[in-house]
Formats: structure tokens, C-alpha cells, sequence
């Protein structure tokens, strides 16, 4: 197997805050790829490092087989096509937007011109050459961008969040889009997205990011809200927290599971973050157990095992505890 | 034989101002050749000094915007500081160098229209590279990600960046143009207002009305505005095409 | 947008062709706004340079600012009215060969009802000491030109340090003063030749003139190619003969405005 990627021991951070820190991730050439997490957890940092647009401050990042060198960086930009999650658009007309990446690359305007309509057909947008991106629908816009990035005919696609704010229409047609790429044209396609079964749907397989890191597995009691009333409560619709005592923003909150404490019996009335429920279903996983109860919404959560498991029934009144440093914003 | 005594002749003060206007308007009709001549060479000086400053300007206030380095507030600030510099000091500044004594001397631009070129070069190109920065600051943050990403290299994502600011950076030239069509203080000292040769609109009009002959001034005046007008009105025209 | 590029190239070339041909011999003098707003080298220059196949360049400034100009070489010749400048100039061997060319005088204008009572008086230097006495508005040049010097002269043998509200320093050339003293019914000294050539334009009105010190001479000086090897001083020289010789000297003497003779020809052969 050939990896297009290889990346050992990288790590990568925005003024000493680590951003991204990879142990070991090979990803095999003409491979589908999903890369899934929490927004913040650095799916698009990993992007843009393989794309060349960032170079890992440590570690060894080979693309493949040759190692990635500060002097080789617009070559190898030159070798991927990146399509961002919100692609810009240049102020002139949507043929001269798609030929942009070839001219840049050194083809003659008419080749650039030639391949540019190629890349507006495979998109379904032609007669849109000569329109101005300030005439266009955001859908038509990133259409254009998809057109500008497939002209380019890279070795390896980057999409940003493909699936993101489409219809399932067009969901379905981005799908048949990564297919047929990596099918018919053996292209290596990795792809960010917070929506699991569109990975599923496409992938060789998942990579999961949480905190900057590749975790096995998507992490556990990952609560997606809003935080409400002056900053204080964590509302993720089935379940309030108080976070009086954690600091940062985010729209994602974690909970570590082994720092739950769980009774059956009437417990924490007065504490913060003390949830009262039914259980609805159970099931152990290697180290914890999975709990879905009932508090007026459905809520599921990963209590750890080292618990008085045997007492939990479904159907059995369940009192949660969870302490302050529990909680982790990201 | 000495004394004289003149009777105002101006009815009304209305009357003197239309009087003004009728004669400025009938010097302008007939095509003057001295009126063309001074409007000639203001045009073209201030073409040039525009395409000069614009040259420099524009490509150091996109390395002014694009690149961080140590200082750059410093030389932001100064370079604001030089736009506020009244036109005056840039002339004198200007003739103490261009001057036979001054280190450029030996040059003998000073009282040519190439001197007035260099004077107005200095007073505009810190206009143009103040403003090339603005325009290249307002573009959108997306626009440098997208050029890196598409595969440019240093030299094109300037050049896709200047492109990209264009229609702010095409005022930012007209700006210019206009303060330097419109400028007296250098034209005047780095001129020296020689009838038939340095003579721009401004210094004429600044003599004429010096002398009280506000006809011609105001004719030149008009003349001025005209074209300022012509040139904001071409971009205008290519904005408003594209928005 | 092809059109106007188009355009915008042909602009260009017709501005690079125009800028073709500024290459000739080129005579450069400063000389004093008067001279220059009298109309007198309008008609005297284009003689000399028809003969010579030259242009002269005239820069028109105060005399201070004239002379400064010959001292810096950034002139070849100068055309001036003030005597004691003139020699200072010389003597520190930045001008040779001093010529006179020609004269007028100067005048005390006013308004027609003339508050300080010195209409017809004989003595400048009486009349200056009347406007002060009476406080009178008086608007001096104040830009150390000819007409300042000479103006500064009077005061100082009326032993006056002229002083206040009434004495105002305009900081401007002969005819911005002429026309601020109209509109604010001021005294000021000018010399004839501007103040005829904006009869027209002012109700203010001669009120002193024929005094001796009140004698206008024009002096013309080459810059000294010793001091300044860049200037020119051939053609200076050949400009001066021709002032001074009988060609120029007849212009002079027939240029008038409104009918009035407003130079002198004087140079002593």
C-alpha cells in the first residue's frame, strides 16, 4: 500500500496554544477519507496542513514517500486541490475564477480557458462563464469553487465540510461526486464533516479529532448547545449544566465519564449539575456504560463502570452527579 | 498728469460676479493657445507625477499591508504623517534638494516641469501607498487562503492581491491625481509659475488673482473641475460597471 | 474595458510625444513679481529670444527671494529694484557686472477720503509719519521684496517702528496687497507700473509721488560663473547687453499701459 500521506510525531500550534498534535496517521493513496469531530477540535487545521498551507513546527510529514520541505511548499500546494468550507470567489468573471489555479500553474490562458469550461461542465454551470460572482446564489458560488478545484485535477482532494448547509439532493450529488473521483480516477479524498453517517455512507474509513489529537473512537458525552444566561448555563436541549466554574467558550461540552457519580437512590438534590431520570436503555462498552434515560427529554450518557453498575435496571429511577471538574468547553 | 480717480465701476457686487463668470466662459470658448498651453501642462504633469507615484506607491503599500515585520506601525505612522505634510514643506524640502547647491543639483531639474514631476511624485506617493494599504487591508480575510491554496506563489499572491483591490486602488490613484492636479505650493516653488513653461493651472490662477484679473482665474478654475470631474466620473463609470 | 485601455494607451503616447521638445537653450532670471505683472517682458523678451533662438525662463518673485535664487545658481541672471541688496550682492561676489536699466517710482496710494491728511505732500517721509500719527490702516508688502525694503527705508529715516493694529504685514506679492488696501481703504506704498496696470480694478488713489526717495532704480546682474560654474553666463551677458543696449532700452521706453510710459530707461553707457 502507498500512503499519500504519513505523519509521525507532528504537532502544530498557533502561538504555543497546541492546536494539533498527531502521534501516527497514514493515509493510503486513492483512499476515501472522513475526518469527524467537534468543531474546534482541529478538522480544518489538519486540512490545511495537508494541503501545505501550514508546516508542522516538529515531527515528519512525508506526502507520498518524499518528506515535506519549507522550500518545496507551492509545489506541493500545486499537487492538492483544498475546496474550503466557505470558498472566496475573485472579483472577475466565473470562467476567469476557475482558470485562476491553472494560469497560476503555468498553463496558456487558452488551456487554462479550455480545461476552466471542462471544469464548469462537470459542475452543470455552463453558461455561467461570464457572470461576476456578485451575480450568483451562494449555492451557484461554491458550485463554481467545486468547478475551480476539480479543474486543477490534483492528486489528492481536500473538501471543508462538503455536506454542509446542502439540501439531500445535493448531498447525494456530492457523494456520487467523491465516488466517482476516487472510483474512476483513483484520487486520494479526504473530507472534514460533523455528519457521521455521510462519512459512513463514503469512507475507506473515519478518522475521529478530538482537542487536536486522533482519537480511536468519537469521544464520549460530547453535549452540543448554547451557552445562556450570562455565560453561565450550558443549555444542550435535553440537558442544562452549570458551568460557573469552568472558563472559555465553546459550543461543545465533554464530560469525563469517571468523574460521574451515580445513584439509585434519592442523592445530589442540592448539588449543581445533579440530574434526575429514568433509564430507558443500558449497554456496556469496553469501559463504560452506556446510559440513555429520560428527564423530561431523552439524554444518553457514558457513566464509568467502576459504578454500582449491577444496580442499574431499565425502567429504575437513576440521580447523576457531575463535578465541576468534570467539564471541559471545546 | 499723476492723479487719478477712478469711479467703481462695479454696479453691484452680483453684477461683478456675473461679469466674472461671462468673461471666464468667453476666454474658455475661444481656445485661448496660452489658456490650452498652461492646461496642457498641467495635465500632463500631474499624468506623470500620478503614474510615477502610482508606481511606486501602490506596490509598497501592498508590501506594507501583505508582509509583518518589525517597525511597520512606525513607518504606517509616518507615512500618514507625510499625507498631512502641508505642500509647502514637500516644495521647499524638494527645492532644497533639487536646488544647484542641494545634493541634486547637477540634475538641473529645478523651474522644469520634470522638477514639478518630482515634487508632486514625493507629495503623492505616500497617498498612493496610504491608500494602497486601506484597499488591501479592506479585502476580504478569505482572499490570502484562497491564493495559497490555489498553488500561487509570493510574486503572483501580490499581484492577485493588487488585482483583487483594483477598483479601491483605481481611487486610490484618482485621489491622487486630483491632489496633485489641484496642488499650488510645489508647483509653485519647484515651477516657478514661468509663463509659456511651468506655468500650471494653479500657479495661473494664483497670479491672476494675485494681479485681479479674476476672469482668467476662474476660467482655469473651471477648468480644473472639469477635469477632475473627467477623471471621477471614468472611475465611476468602471465601479459602477462591476458592483 | 478594451475601449478604455484602448484609451487610456492612447493618452499616454500623446502625453509622452508632448513631452519631446522641452529640450532647448534655455535662459533662466528671477526677477521681482513687478517687472513680471507690468507686462513689460512679455513684450521685451521676445525680441532677444527671436534673436538668439532661446527662451527665457522668468521666474517671478520678491526681490529678496530673487537674489537668494542667483545665490543659490539656481538662476543665471536677475532683474531687481533694491539698491542695498543688490550691492550686498555683488560684493559677496555672487553677482558681476551690475547694470542699470531703467526706473520708475514708487507712490503712496490710499483711499479717496484719506483719513491721514497726507495727500500732497512732498516728503514720503512725512506722509509715513502722519498715517502713524493718525493711526491710519497701512498694509505693508511684508515679504521682503523691493517694495518692503524700500517701504522698511522710509519708516526707519521717519524713526518709526511701525507697530499695531493699523499696521498690517501682508506676507503677498505687489497686487494681493493693492487689492487687500481696496477693500479695507488702506494706505500702502506700491510702485507705479503695478498700480496703473490695476487702475481699473482699485478706488484707491496716488496720494504722495515725485519725492526723490521715492525713486524706483532697476538693476540687472549676471550670477557669477566663479562662484556658480553651473549657470550660463554667456547668455547672461548677452541678455544684459541687450537690455541695456539701444534695442532694449527703446522698448522700454515705448511700453506703456493705459496710455501711461511705466519704466524709465536709464542705463548709462
Amino acid at each position: 500500500m502507498i500512503a499519500s500521506y504519513s505523519i509521525k510525531d507532528v504537532a502544530f500550534s498557533y502561538s504555543y496554544q497546541p492546536v494539533l498534535m498527531i502521534n501516527t496517521l497514514d493515509i493510503p493513496a486513492s483512499s476515501v477519507i472522513a475526518l469527524v469531530g467537534p468543531n474546534g477540535s482541529g478538522k480544518t487545521t489538519l486540512l490545511h496542513l495537508l494541503a501545505f498551507l501550514i508546516t508542522p513546527q516538529k515531527g515528519s510529514f512525508s506526502f507520498f514517500g518524499a518528506k515535506v520541505s519549507a522550500s518545496e511548499l507551492i509545489r506541493l500546494r500545486r499537487r492538492v486541490g483544498l475546496l474550503p468550507q466557505n470558498p472566496y470567489l475573485f472579483k472577475c468573471s466565473v470562467l476567469e475564477n476557475v482558470a485562476i489555479g491553472l494560469k497560476l500553474r503555468g498553463f496558456s490562458r487558452r488551456e487554462a480557458r479550455k480545461m476552466a469550461i471542462e471544469g464548469l461542465k462537470k459542475v452543470r454551470m455552463e453558461g455561467y462563464e461570464s457572470r461576476w460572482p456578485n451575480s450568483l446564489s451562494g449555492g451557484e458560488a461554491q458550485r463554481i469553487a467545486l468547478a475551480r478545484t476539480l479543474a486543477l485535477n490534483p492528486e489528492v482532494f481536500l473538501f471543508d465540510e462538503p455536506a454542509n448547509h446542502l439540501d439531500l439532493e445535493s448531498v447525494k450529488r456530492t457523494e456520487q461526486l467523491i465516488l466517482n473521483l476516487n472510483r474512476n480516477k483513483k484520487k486520494t479524498v479526504i473530507f472534514t464533516t460533523h455528519n457521521l453517517s455521510f462519512a459512513q455512507n463514503l469512507t475507506d474509513f473515519v478518522i475521529h479529532i478530538f482537542q487536536g489529537q486522533v482519537v480511536p473512537t468519537a469521544p464520549y458525552n460530547l453535549f452540543r448547545g448554547q451557552i445562556q444566561h450570562g455565560g453561565k448555563i450550558f443549555d444542550a436541549s435535553a440537558v442544562q449544566f452549570d458551568i460557573s466554574k469552568t472558563t472559555g467558550r465553546g459550543t461543545c461540552l465533554i464530560v469525563d465519564p469517571t468523574k460521574i457519580s451515580i445513584s439509585t437512590q434519592e442523592e445530589f438534590a442540592n448539588l449543581p449539575n445533579a440530574f434526575h431520570g429514568r433509564i430507558i436503555s443500558l449497554s456496556l462498552l469496553r469501559d463504560v456504560v452506556k446510559i440513555e434515560a429520560f428527564a423530561g427529554e431523552k439524554f444518553e450518557i457514558h457513566a464509568p463502570t467502576s459504578s454500582d453498575i449491577t444496580s442499574l435496571r431499565i425502567g429504575r429511577e437513576i440521580w447523576l452527579h457531575i463535578g465541576p471538574n468534570a467539564i471541559t468547553l471545546v | 498728469m499723476f492723479s487719478i480717480y477712478k469711479v467703481s465701476q462695479r454696479s453691484s457686487t452680483l453684477q461683478f460676479l456675473l461679469d466674472s463668470f461671462h468673461e471666464a466662459f468667453l476666454l474658455l470658448l475661444h481656445l485661448d493657445p496660452e489658456v490650452f498651453q498652461i492646461v496642457w501642462l498641467s495635465i500632463t504633469v500631474s499624468f506623470w507625477s500620478t503614474i510615477f507615484s502610482a508606481s511606486i506607491g501602490i506596490p509598497v503599500g501592498a508590501l506594507l499591508a501583505l508582509k509583518d515585520f518589525r517597525g511597520k506601525s512606525i513607518l504606517l505612522l509616518l507615512l500618514n504623517t507625510t499625507m498631512a505634510a502641508p505642500t509647502v514643506v514637500i516644495g521647499l524640502f524638494c527645492y532644497v534638494l533639487l536646488s544647484r547647491i542641494g545634493p541634486l543639483g547637477s540634475l538641473g531639474l529645478l523651474f522644469t516641469p520634470s522638477g514639478m514631476v518630482f515634487g508632486l511624485f514625493i507629495l503623492a506617493t505616500p497617498i498612493a501607498a496610504n491608500l494602497s494599504v486601506a484597499a488591501i487591508e479592506s479585502l476580504d480575510k478569505r482572499l490570502m487562503l484562497t491564493c495559497e491554496l490555489l498553488g500561487a506563489s509570493p510574486v503572483q499572491q501580490f499581484w492577485l492581491v493588487i488585482k483583487e483591490a483594483r477598483f479601491a486602488v483605481m481611487a486610490a490613484v484618482v485621489i491622487a491625481f486630483g491632489r496633485i492636479i489641484s496642488e499650488l505650493g510645489i508647483a509653485m516653488m519647484l515651477g516657478g509659475n514661468i509663463r509659456g513653461f511651468t506655468r500650471t493651472m494653479t500657479t495661473a490662477i494664483a497670479l491672476e488673482t494675485s494681479k485681479g484679473e479674476f476672469e482668467l482665474g476662474l476660467a482655469l478654475g473651471f477648468v480644473l473641475m472639469a477635469v477632475a470631474l473627467f477623471i471621477n466620473g471614468l472611475l465611476f463609470l468602471v465601479q459602477k460597471e462591476h458592483s | 474595458m478594451k475601449n478604455l485601455s484602448r484609451f487610456v494607451c492612447v493618452v499616454v503616447m500623446l502625453l509622452a510625444f508632448s513631452s519631446i521638445g522641452l529640450c532647448e537653450t534655455r535662459l533662466r532670471m528671477s526677477t521681482t513679481t513687478s517687472t513680471e505683472n507690468s507686462g513689460l517682458l512679455k513684450v521685451l523678451l521676445p525680441h532677444f529670444e527671436k534673436e538668439n533662438n532661446l527662451k527665457v525662463d522668468v521666474i517671478s518673485v520678491g526681490t529678496g527671494k530673487a537674489l537668494k535664487l542667483g545665490e543659490n545658481g539656481d538662476v543665471d541672471v536677475v532683474l531687481v529694484h533694491s539698491r542695498p541688496a543688490e550691492d550686498k550682492f555683488v560684493s559677496e561676489g555672487f553677482g558681476v557686472g551690475r547694470r542699470d536699466v531703467m526706473y520708475n517710482d514708487f507712490i503712496i496710494i490710499g483711499p479717496k477720503n484719506d483719513p491721514a491728511k497726507i495727500k500732497d505732500l512732498k516728503s514720503a517721509t512725512a506722509a509715513f509719519k502722519k498715517i502713524a500719527e493718525a493711526k491710519a490702516l497701512f498694509i505693508s508688502r511684508g515679504d521682503d521684496s523691493g517694495t518692503n525694503m524700500k517701504e522698511k527705508a522710509i519708516w526707519k529715516t521717519a524713526g518709526i517702528m511701525p507697530k499695531g493694529p493699523w499696521y498690517i504685514e501682508a506676507g503677498k506679492g505687489m497686487g494681493a496687497v493693492l487689492q487687500m488696501a481696496n477693500e479695507t481703504n488702506a494706505y500702502t506704498l506700491t510702485d507705479r507700473a503695478t498700480f496703473i496696470s490695476y487702475e481699473n480694478k482699485t478706488d484707491l488713489v496716488i496720494l504722495v509721488q515725485g519725492d526723490k526717495s521715492l525713486f524706483n532704480p532697476y538693476g540687472v546682474i549676471a550670477v557669477n560663473p566663479k562662484k556658480r560654474p553651473n549657470v550660463q553666463y554667456a547668455l547672461a551677458k548677452k541678455f544684459i547687453d541687450f537690455i541695456t543696449g539701444p534695442e532694449g532700452q527703446k522698448i522700454i521706453a515705448d511700453y506703456k499701459l493705459n496710455g501711461k510710459q511705466l519704466f524709465f530707461p536709464d542705463a548709462k553707457k
